[in-house]
Formats: C-alpha cells, structure tokens, sequence
C-alpha cells in the first residue's frame, strides 16, 4: 500500500513537471509548477519528512506561484493604444 | 500599431536535438549511479544515530529535526537565512525605482502629484514621453480606480480596475486570513512539533497577499511600509546573530545551548530552539513580503542617466529627457 | 522498491536539463532551473527514507513505542531533511533573484526571447 501512494505521486511528479514544460501559456505553466510542488509535498509526508513538506507545500503553493506570476505580469505588461474600445483590449492584461 | 515586438508567446526552442542528446547522457550516467546506492534497508549513518540519541536528554525536544535544524547544525540554518537575507537584499535593489519613495505600488501617481503641488510642471514632455507615461501608469493600474468593482459602471470599457475585489472574495478574505495566521503562529510557536520559521514566514507571506489581493493596496499600505518591514527583518537577522554569538560566549561553542531547558512537550522546550525558530520567522516572514513587493512595485524608469545620448533611435528606450537637468 | 524513486529524480532531473537546454523563453528556463532543483528535494528525501520507518518524531510515538525506543529504532534520516529544507529555502531565494533580472530585461530589451536578447546586447 505504501508503494503504491508513493509510485502515484512520483507518477504525478513527473507528469505536471512534463505540463509545466509543454504547456505554451506562461501562466498554465506555473499553475502546473505549483501542482508539481504540491504533489511532491503530498510524497514528502509519504517519506516521512514532515518538516520538508511543510516547506514544500508553501513554497510550491504560495512562494514560487507568486513570483513567477508577478514577473509575467510585469513582463506581458503591452503598451495600448486605442484604450476606449470595449473590452476587448490587446492581449495585454 | 507601434512596431513595439510582441512579447513572445509562442513556444521558441532551438537546439532541441543537443539538449535531448545532452539530457539523455546526463540521464544515464545518473541511472549507473543511483542504481548503485545503498537502499532504504541501510543502517541508519552514525550522524543520523547521534542526532536523534541527543535530541531528548541533551535538548528536552521530541522534534529532532527541528534540533538538528537549529540546534546542532546551527551553523548551517545561520549561512541559509543569511542568503536569504542576501537574496531579498538582491531583488529589492533590482527591483527599486531611481527616486526614494514611500510605498511599493502608485509612486508614478505619488511622484506626479507632488511634482504638481511643488508647482514645478514637467517640462514640455516630448508626446513618446507622455503616452510612454500614460501607458505606464495604465499599466501600474494607477489611473483612473474605482475602490471595489461593484462601484465600477455596468458595461465600463477596458479591463477590470478595481483595486479590491468583490464583496464574496473579500468576506472569504476576511473570514480566512485570521486563520490562516494563526496556522502560520502555530508552526513557529510551537519547537516540538514539525515546521519551522520558514514554513511560517512564507505563511505570513500568504496572509499578507490575500490581504492585498482581497482589499487592495490602500488597505495593506500602512502596514507594510517598507521602512517598518525592513528595520523589522533586519531585527530578526540581529537576533539571530545575538542567539549564536550568546551561545559562543556563554557556552564556548558557537550555536551551543544558553537557555534553560524547559519540560519536554511544553513550547519553551529545547532552549535556543523556539528562539532562533522565532528569530528566523519574522526574518524570513517580512523578507519574503519585501521581496514580493519589490518585484510587484517594479516598473519603467522613464527617466535618464546622466550623459545618455538624448535621442536613440528604436522604439523601446527612454524617450529625450528635457535639459533642465534631472530631477533626482 | 526505493529505486524508483531515485530514477524519477533523475527523469525529474533531466526534464529540467531539457528545458534549460532548449526553451528559448527566459521565463521557461527559471522553471527548468526550479524542476532542477525539485529534483534534488525528491533525491535527497529519497535518500534519507528508511524502510517500515516512521518520521524523525518522538512526539507520542506510534503502536506504543515509547521515545527512547524509538530514536534506537527505524526511522528517517533527520539530517538529511535537514540539508533539504535548506535547499528548498535556498530554491526560493534563487528564483527571486532570477525572476527580478528577467523582468528587467524584458524591460530593456522588449522581448523574452534569449536568442534575441544576446542579439541585441551590446
């Protein structure tokens, strides 16, 4: 039995770090980034490293998430024209 | 449209075959050498055995990982805080803006404002410098706010500009934020059990943005100022350096054990334990808080360093600065 | 049974190397670094577990053992999860860092692309 939860979660892993690669869309990206985190914080406690998955789960769910989509933010931030159409605003935001 | 270049959305990669090539050597050679390890049947190594023998009689803690985390390689925790410490110190410099300001968020508006009230009007602004202006401030979200979009128009053009959220998100806020905390508390507070200062301080971090996010910078402005917070994270670092030092002078050795030993399962067992837990919480808390909004408050410094040339041909430099010498 | 967890370290570590290796947008490669660093988490937690073992902690023990007979007994390496933790927290200040100086080269250089970006150095 313990195997088995500790082949699932490795199977987990390795599945949202292959998202986290593959997926175009920069926030899909992190959002598989923090899955990846979260999994593994999740195989942590399997192992027996309460501490260590203390860590992990805030550090995968809110530290890491947080950065990397500030910095997308800031750095899809598109210089507009035409600011009075409705809506539908470049791609900017 | 400017021929400013689209921020690259599609996925480039080059040199794909090496790096499969270079990737699966690596894989290989690391596969020969973890399938030459010991498994999970080894004894344990003789640190591990000493590290959990001394952890009840020597420390009065039932956590040895925590005592081994703070206790006996003290050392080691000490030069991890400090880079963190350095790191945070790395990103607020990055992410500063040329003039000293007040707050993270709104110092374009801050410094138009009283640039107005000074009475010193902007010199003729070249039109790139203006729209540059005004879609930078579009951009930092400092133009025209309304405080929650419930009060913004039905059918307003353009995206959401609100600065605080809905009435649901921010009574979810309101009613998670506190507990929240005291989990983040919990882990700091208490050195018997697993978790630690850093856990807890990025605990803090969360609180903090849900707080931002929720209600907006106005709300979060007076807490987090970052005079306060960084006096407040250097107090941290201070009292980690006064815990080890103690140790040192008291004790002989560097991160050696000053404090009284208190009953085993109660928080003020394992002596300096709790305390450089705390010390590392508030420090990682509010250095962690300083870094994220440093990166969030970073935005273009339209303004130029001396002796630039004034006029650069491509679209996406400073635009001339007027010859009335800087404003710093 | 362990050594899987060992090779998908090192599959873990390795998609990361691919993903520094190829993706030309800068932000890819800080996640290709942090996969990287993933990895090291799973390898060293790997390396510290021990088989039928328990986690490092002598509060109220399970099936009745008492503290001191269990810190003799079977149970995880607390020194390596130390090194872990320590790698995690250092994982968070690198990527801060990393982050901070893409945004300013997105910034100066109007574009994500690294091949564009040592292009237009200079």
């Amino acid at each position: 039995m313990f195997w088995a939860i500790d082949y699932l979660c490795l199977a987990g892993v390795i599945v949202s770090a292959i998202a986290a690669i593959r997926i175009r869309n920069l926030n899909g990206a992190v959002m598989a980034l923090s899955a990846m985190g979260t999994i593994l914080s999740l195989l942590f406690i399997v192992l027996g490293a309460p501490d260590d998955a203390h860590s992990e789960v805030v550090v995968g769910a809110i530290a890491l998430p947080t950065l990397y989509l500030i910095a997308i933010g800031k750095v899809r931030a598109h210089v507009t024209d035409d600011s009075d159409d409705l809506g539908e605003v470049g791609e900017g935001r | 449209m400017k021929d400013i270049p689209e921020v690259v959305e599609h996925e480039p990669s080059h040199r794909r075959a090496v790096g499969v090539l270079m990737a699966a050597v690596v894989g290989g050679l690391l596969t020969v050498a973890m399938l030459a390890l010991p498994r999970e049947n080894a004894p344990l190594p003789g640190i591990a055995r000493y590290a959990m023998s001394v952890a009840l009689p020597k420390w009065h803690t039932t956590e040895p990982v925590s005592e081994v985390v703070y206790g006996t390689r003290g050392f080691d925790t000490f030069g991890e805080t400090f880079l963190l410490l350095a790191a945070v110190v790395g990103t607020m410099t990055i992410a500063r803006r040329r003039e000293p300001r007040q707050g993270f968020i709104g110092e374009e508006l801050a410094g138009w404002r009283e640039q107005r009230r000074i009475g010193e009007s902007p010199a003729a602004e070249g039109d790139t410098e203006a729209e540059a202006r005004q879609a930078d401030a579009w951009e930092q979200g400092s133009g025209p706010q309304s405080a929650t979009p419930d009060e913004t128009p039905l059918g307003a053009p353009g995206p959401e500009r609100a600065a605080a959220m809905t009435v649901v998100v921010r009574a979810s806020v309101r009613a998670i934020a506190p507990v929240l905390l005291m989990a983040g508390l919990y882990l700091a507070a208490w050195g018997y059990s697993p978790g630690g200062g850093f856990p807890a301080g990025a605990v803090l971090l969360g609180v903090v943005l849900f707080v931002y996010v929720g209600y907006g910078y106005r709300r979060v402005e007076r807490v987090i100022r970052p005079d306060v917070v960084e006096t407040l994270e250097l107090f941290g670092a201070l009292a980690i350096v006064a815990i080890e030092v103690l140790g040192l002078v008291l004790k002989g050795s560097f991160s050696a054990n000053f404090l009284p030993l208190g009953p085993v399962g109660t928080i003020r067992s394992g002596g300096i334990l709790p305390a450089f837990s705390d010390a590392e919480f508030i420090e990682v808390g509010t250095g962690l808080t300083l870094a994220v909004f440093g990166l969030l408050g970073m935005g273009h410094d339209w303004s130029r360093d001396q002796g630039e040339p004034a006029e650069r041909g491509s679209a996406g430099t400073d635009p001339p600065f007027p010859k009335s010498g800087p404003s710093t | 049974m362990i050594v899987g967890n060992y090779l998908a370290g090192v599959a873990l570590f390795c998609i990361g190397l691919y993903a520094v290796l190829t993706k030309r947008n800068l932000i890819k490669i800080v996640m290709g670094l942090s996969l990287m660093e993933a990895s090291t988490y799973l390898l060293l937690l790997s390396f510290a577990y021990r088989a039928h073992s328990t986690a490092p902690v002598l509060l109220n023990p399970p099936n009745g053992q008492s503290a001191e007979q269990l810190a003799k007994g079977q149970v995880a390496d607390p020194v390596l999860q130390n090194i872990c933790l320590t790698a995690i927290v250092i994982g968070v200040a690198v990527t801060g860092v990393s982050l901070a100086v893409i945004v300013r080269i997105a910034q100066h250089y109007r574009t994500l692309d690294s091949d564009r970006v040592r292009a237009m150095r200079g």
